[in-house]
């Protein structure tokens, strides 16, 4: 899961090294934790916030085939 | 369809909608303003943005290099994305109408079947994400509008020619009886092909109504 939200992010920054995944678990799963470039929240995030959902629809996707629940947060650089 | 009038609370949101209705970015239409939204006083007085909005003559065509360039990189992200995900699929691209159309293929088994459906996801919520990160994708790394459409297994293909060939059984009967008949709320993508679809049946016109999420198509008798 944290290898696909990075190769997600990676492909849609201007700046693919200061992507960082950072995977906690908790009791009600797992929670991806997604730093990238201040300069790049807005390509993540997408307009209206479009890019973010499509993000976290497609990692809940590969969750349920692992059969976890997985919840992706976007960690705000302010 | 090249021109819409929309409302909405915001001019923003107003010209927003307008672009969905017509399948077009900012770049390709010119917007008039025809009412200013209004706060008025507690509900009194207030109005909403009025906004036209215009298709300009569309851009060039992409070239057939531009296209194939978009669909490599569009298949070269899905299939990452699909390994990542451990999925075994193949990535099949045909060139349909000027569209590039790249189709998810996954195995035979019934595992594989059931990743697939997985990778469509309720209502094609899935596909649609995967469909919106490859346009981002595409367009950050071309700089053009990314005009390659994913979809596994034809599952959008089987989806349209269903919807479409609902519309015309209604249109027909619309023509028959004189009975103008509403539609399902629908998508913009969807309302078009309803549109498009009742084209083809002398005797009737279709039109849209109402406001998202509720926004659908009517078919009524030609007058």
């Amino acid at each position: 899961m944290k290898e696909l939200l990075e190769y997600i992010a990676r492909e849609l920054v201007e700046n693919p090294d200061a992507v960082e995944v950072n995977e906690v678990h908790d009791d009600r799963g797992i929670l991806l934790q997604l730093t990238v470039d201040p300069e790049d929240m807005g390509k993540v995030i997408g307009k209206g916030g479009r890019t973010a959902r499509a993000i976290r629809q497609v990692v809940k996707a590969a969750a349920i085939r692992e059969g976890v629940h997985a919840a992706v947060e976007i960690v705000d650089p302010g | 369809m090249d021109e819409v009038e929309r409302s909405a609370p915001s001019v923003e949101e107003a010209i927003e909608a307008a672009l969905a209705e017509l399948g077009a970015t900012e770049q390709e239409v010119a917007v008039q303003i025809l009412q200013e939204p209004r706060g008025g006083f507690m509900g009194v007085g207030s109005q909403e943005a009025v906004v036209r909005v215009r298709l300009r003559a569309r851009r060039e065509e992409a070239t057939e290099e531009d296209l194939e360039e978009q669909a490599e990189i569009a298949a070269d992200f899905v299939e990452g994305l699909l390994s990542r995900i451990g999925l075994v699929a193949e990535v099949e691209q045909q060139v349909d109408d000027g569209t590039m159309y790249l189709n998810v293929v996954g195995g035979e088994s019934e595992d594989d079947e059931e990743d697939m459906g997985l990778l469509i996801g309720r209502h094609g919520q899935t596909l649609e994400a995967v469909q919106e990160l490859t346009r981002v994708v595409v367009a950050h790394k071309t700089g053009l509008r990314c005009r390659v459409i994913v979809d596994v297994e034809d599952y959008k293909k089987r989806q349209r020619a269903r919807l479409a060939s609902r519309a015309v059984e209604v249109a027909r009967r619309v023509a028959r009886t004189g009975k103008e008949e509403a539609l399902d709320p629908m998508n913009p993508y969807e309302r078009k092909v309803v549109h498009d679809a009742v084209a083809g049946v002398s005797g009737v016109e279709s039109s849209s109504r109402g406001e998202d999420p509720d926004r659908r198509v009517v078919i009524r008798p030609r007058s």
